[in-house]
Formats: C-alpha cells, structure tokens, sequence
C-alpha cells in the first residue's frame, strides 16, 4: 500500500515537474515573441511592400516556431524564427511572379508597389513634433525602397543584421548560408544603398 | 565590436543611421497592428498546448508498435489458424434428403398438400 502511494507520488511530481517546465518553455517563448515581433514586421513589409501580408507572414513563423522548434535552445530561436520568415518572404515573391505572369496573360497586370505608401501604413508617431515624424517617414521610405530594390540574399543580409542586429553566425544559420557569404553580401549591400541614396540621406 | 570586414567610418555611420530610422519606424507601429501581432502571439503559444497533447499521444507510440509487433510475432510462431474445409455437396448428401422420413410423409400427402395450394391462390385473386 505505502510502495503504491509511494509510486503515485513519484509519478505526480513528474508530471508536475513536465507541466512547470512546459510553461516557462511558454513564457520564455511569449518574451522572445514579443521581443521580436514588431521588428520581424517591418523586415517582412520592407520585403513584400504589403503590412497585412506581412502580419500573415509573421504569424506563420511564430506558428511553426512554436510548434515545431519550441523545444530548441532559447539561442537557437531568433536564428530559426528568421530563416522561417526569410522563406516565407520568398515564397511570397515566387507566388507574385506566378500571379503576375497569369495576370500579363489576361492583359491586367498591376504593379502592387504603386499602391503602397508607407506613410500611411506606418502611423501612430511616438511624440515627435510633426516636422521629425515627416523626416523620418520619408528618411525611411526612401531606404525601404532602396532595400526593397536590393538583391534578395543581400536584401537578407543587410535588414538582418542591421535592423534586426543579429550576429554573422546567427545571420548566417536564418539565410542557410556560410558565414564568409554572409560578410560579402552585406557588405555589397551596404556599400549598394549608399550608392543609390546618395551622401545626403540621413 | 564589428564582425565585418572593411567597413569604413563612413560605413558605420551609415548603418547606424539606418538602425536609427528603422527602429523608430518599429515603435511608431499604430495600435491595431500591435494588437494583431499580439492576437497572433498567443495563437502560436495555443499550438503549444496542441503540441503538448500531441507529445502525449506520441510517448505511447513505442508501446503500441512493440506491442504490434509482440502479436504479430505470436501469430506468426503459433502458424496460421487452421482453415475450415468446405464440403461441396454430394449425390449423398441429396439422397438423404430425399430419404428423410419426413419428406416421404409429405409425398404421400402431396394431392393435399397440392390442393392447399391451389385454393390459396383462388381465395388471393377472389
């Protein structure tokens, strides 16, 4: 009887000891996710130029991070979680090319960077007078089409590790691309942008 | 500090420049899409509960394979359950049919039995 009670106990406290475990696994996922979120929505919306579509993107990346790699190391999370938004960017690309060619063979082909104005997208200042709002929105705009315009691996390459500040390893394992890669394409990128805004961009 | 190479002064000031503006576009983000990002948090954090009883379901999946196994491996050592012959019916099995004690008392009354049949059938139709 007490060797049964015994057996229950032990089993308990497993359990117990699992579910604790699962959730801090949550809570620390819920701080990474909120730590990064915002940040992974404006690199996805640079990238595709559409915020609700970016919201979408987003939200699948969380949804597979969190069920498939939840399990991963903590450190492992921002490297995976951005390799999963980066393909979803690009299949995002690969799907417009597809819609696009169906919609120059029906004779309706739209150019969807027309419509987009990232001002609007982009408003709720943060207590700044009028004049820096401005400054800023078009400071920004101005780099967001620059970056738009760049090579895809360098377009990755720069917002993550300027925008998102990942380190080269980290930046490296979210392209799936070696390090010595990672180096060149960011530094093409940047010398690029600095080309096409100019020396006056600020 | 900088983990890449060749990066000139001007450079650097370039890419904090970049940093600057990006991050203040970050915190200018309106309240309705903070709000969806934030809908779209706990819906990934919900898959976790999902997952966690999909781990359960799958601690039993070594048992249940071995315990297939297990059966399997008994039939197989234990042979084939015998297979029940079907007789095809015979010339035999008709005569005994036909000499059945009570099927002779039914020949003998077979007028009766005729004419039961027929009135039947007269009586359906009236």
């Amino acid at each position: 009887m007490n060797t049964c009670v015994g057996r229950f106990t032990v089993s308990c406290n497993r359990v117990s000891d699992t579910g604790a475990r699962t959730l801090q696994r949550e809570q620390e996922l819920n701080r990474f996710f909120a730590g990064v979120e915002r940040r992974a929505l404006r690199i996805a919306e640079i990238a595709i130029r559409d915020r609700d579509e970016a919201l979408d993107l987003v939200q699948d990346a969380m949804l597979k991070l969190a069920s498939k790699y939840s399990h991963k190391d903590g450190q492992e999370w921002a490297p995976l979680f951005y390799r999963i938004l980066q393909n979803g960017v690009r299949d995002y690309h690969r799907r417009g090319k597809v819609r696009n060619r169906v919609m120059v063979w029906f004779g309706a082909a739209k150019s969807d960077d027309g419509d987009y104005d990232a001002i609007a997208a982009a408003p709720d200042p943060i207590g700044r007078t009028p004049e820096e709002h401005l400054q800023n929105d078009e400071a920004m705009q101005t780099l967001e089409e620059a970056v738009a315009a760049l090579p895809v691996r360098q377009r990755e390459a720069f917002m993550l590790r300027t925008f998102e500040g990942l380190d080269v390893a980290g930046t490296a394992a979210a392209m799936g691309i070696s390090i010595g890669s990672v180096k060149t394409h960011y530094f093409r990128a940047v010398h690029s942008l600095r080309d096409s805004l100019g020396e006056h961009w600020q | 500090m900088n983990e890449d190479k060749n990066f000139n002064e001007a450079d650097e000031h370039f890419i904090a420049q970049a940093k600057a503006h990006f991050d203040e576009s970050v915190h200018g983000l309106d309240g309705a899409t903070q709000s969806r990002l934030n809908q779209a948090r706990h819906k990934a954090l919900a898959e976790i509960a999902t997952g966690r009883g999909f781990g359960r379901w799958n601690q039993w999946v070594p048992v249940a394979g071995v315990a297939t196994a297990a059966v399997f491996a008994v039939v197989l050592w234990r042979g084939s359950p015998p297979m029940e012959t079907v007789v095809p019916p015979t010339i035999a099995s008709d005569f005994e049919l036909l000499l059945d004690q009570d099927d002779f008392e039914m020949l003998e009354d077979f007028e009766f039995y005729s004419w039961i049949e027929i009135d039947d059938a007269g009586a359906n139709v009236g």
